[in-house]
């Protein structure tokens, strides 16, 4: 049987009494990582000064 | 008159000139509410007994000639995630708030104060996330044309309620595409506006970043009345936009000749062959209204997506964690599956879609709308499929399945960009519909596209016998 529980070095903190079964886990690391190869791409290509604000600046400035 | 199909501004005009009382309005429409819900699972709770009464105060206004409101006396329903004093509303979840609202949501008390009645809160999926209508603990939604499939959510009580004639206008929202993907689904019109457009104090919310509320409606022109009354800056939701609102609906008979609708060709050939054919047939009936087709390019649709489920997943995570944590059982197998993929994520990893959202919004405003006004996109990718095809509980296919359902909406959401849903014309098919997606704050213009369409293409009640 596979590891699961709280002892599951795979299980975070956030999660509390919350366990999740391993084949869960199977499904849910490679997912993230796919998702986290995406986030390391774009964040290669963005300027230090990229800020969570600018989606705002870039609405109300391009809006019609 | 039939009140199953008349539109909010005509039932409005009819009750202001005593053509018929709002409490025959409210009275009809508790009535079909009833049938509805039986045959489709529509509606959380009902307000029979307060609507009655606040009917009753409208029709002694217009007997008294008091000045009225534009909704004076038109009931309306929407789906359960909105704050009303003295309620707790469901989020069609187990778990709720302790202690009912104090005051109203934001949206609730501005469509009150133009006089409508809601009569009901209604169906949506758990905590309003999930695109399909599933929810495993009020029981999954049914499509009105066809009670074995999916009527789209997490709308969906709002969707259905207004396709079967219940009432004209209802609110939804939508994180990921649920305004847009039931009222495809449904055969009627919604419209996500502009991100930050809408107020969302007093709304459920489920990822901050990419939350929007709305309306779906069956006449766009009621659309257009609605989104002018939720629209505006409020003080009590920080992001809203100061920017002035238009009176869309004095806007919407605006010309649309020369109106450039951008069509992305690969994109949209990731569709079923059937939804190519389909949205093909309403871009023959906006060019024959006066738009222009400009072909275009979506250059990083999978990354946009990509990026939208690095907001989504972890600020749903943070939202339910307390409750995750404690209360596990409580949820549904699909939520928390989807819930727990969140928890995974990295900090740095979601910051990177904060942060990247303005410079990949400035690209596509750039490359994609650089010459086009609004693109036409499938809302769903496939013909709908059944409850059962895509009761996928939690389990391994649940991420596949469910983005397919989403490819379409969720980048939207990651660029706050407006959409406005329209059918296509549903000659011996299901419904389905396709969306425009406009540039911010371009709603007017999107409007006045979708009752150009609906010159052509006109809403509909479906016959449930």
């Amino acid at each position: 049987m596979a590891e699961t529980g709280a002892d599951s070095p795979k299980q975070p903190k956030s999660l509390g009494e919350h366990t999740i079964p391993q084949e869960r886990l199977d499904v849910i690391l490679p997912f993230v990582e796919m998702l986290s190869e995406t986030a390391v791409k774009v964040g290669d290509t963005l300027p230090l000064e990229a800020d969570a604000s600018d989606i705002i600046r870039v609405l109300e400035s391009e809006g019609n | 008159m039939d009140l199953k199909t008349i539109s909010a501004i005509d039932l409005a005009e009819a009750i202001r000139s005593k053509k018929v009382s709002s409490t025959e309005a409210v009275s009809s429409a508790l009535e079909r509410l009833k049938g509805v819900h039986e045959a489709f699972n529509a509606v959380v709770s009902t307000d029979a007994e307060e609507a009655l009464a606040a009917a009753k105060e409208i029709d002694a206004a217009v007997a008294a000639g008091q000045p009225l409101g534009p909704l004076a006396g038109v009931p309306l329903a929407h789906k359960d995630m909105f704050d009303r004093a003295g309620k707790i509303p469901s989020w069609g979840a187990r778990i709720r708030r302790e202690k009912p609202c104090t005051e109203d949501g934001t949206l609730i008390a501005r469509l009150k104060a133009a006089g409508s009645i809601q009569i009901a809160a209604l169906h949506m999926t758990e905590f309003a996330f999930g695109p399909t209508g599933h929810n495993y603990v009020l029981g999954h939604a049914r499509n009105p044309y066809d009670p074995s499939r999916i009527p789209g959510g997490s709308s969906s009580g709002s969707a259905i309620c207004v396709a079967t004639g219940v009432v004209p206008a209802a609110l939804g929202s939508d994180t990921a595409g649920s305004l847009r993907l039931p009222a495809a689904a449904c055969n009627v019109v919604s419209l996500k506006g502009t991100w930050t457009r809408v107020s969302r104090a007093g709304a459920m919310p489920l990822s901050p970043s990419l939350d929007c509320v709305g309306p779906i409606a069956r006449d766009v022109r009621d659309l257009a009345l609605l989104f002018g009354l939720i629209a505006g800056h409020d003080p009590r939701d920080g992001f809203s936009s100061r920017r002035p609102v238009p009176d869309y609906l004095n806007l919407i008979e605006q010309p649309i000749d020369g109106i450039r609708i951008g069509v992305d060709e690969r994109l949209i050939g990731e569709a079923h062959p059937e939804i190519q054919q389909r949205l093909e047939t309403s871009m023959k009936i906006l060019e024959k209204a006066g738009a222009r087709r400009i072909a275009v390019r979506f250059q990083d649709w999978k990354a946009l997506d990509t990026l939208g489920q690095l907001l989504q997943l972890p600020e749903v995570a943070s939202e339910h964690g307390p409750y995750l944590r404690k209360r596990a059982a409580d949820y549904g197998p699909q939520v928390r599956a989807r819930m727990e993929f969140g928890h995974f994520i990295s900090a740095a990893d979601h910051q990177t879609a904060l942060r990247a959202r303005g410079t990949m919004l400035s690209r596509v405003l750039t490359e994609t709308f650089g010459n086009c006004d609004m693109v036409i996109l499938p809302t769903f990718a496939d013909p709908l499929p059944t409850i059962d095809e895509l009761d996928v509980g939690g389990g391994p296919q649940l991420m596949a399945a469910l983005g397919r359902v989403i490819l379409y909406t969720r980048p939207v959401n990651y660029l706050g960009l407006p959409a406005l849903t329209l059918p296509y014309p549903r000659e011996s098919y299901l419904p389905n519909g396709f969306q425009l997606v406009g540039r911010p704050f371009d709603e007017a213009r999107m409007l006045a596209v979708g009752r150009a369409y609906q010159k052509e293409v006109p809403g509909e009640v479906v016959n449930i016998g």
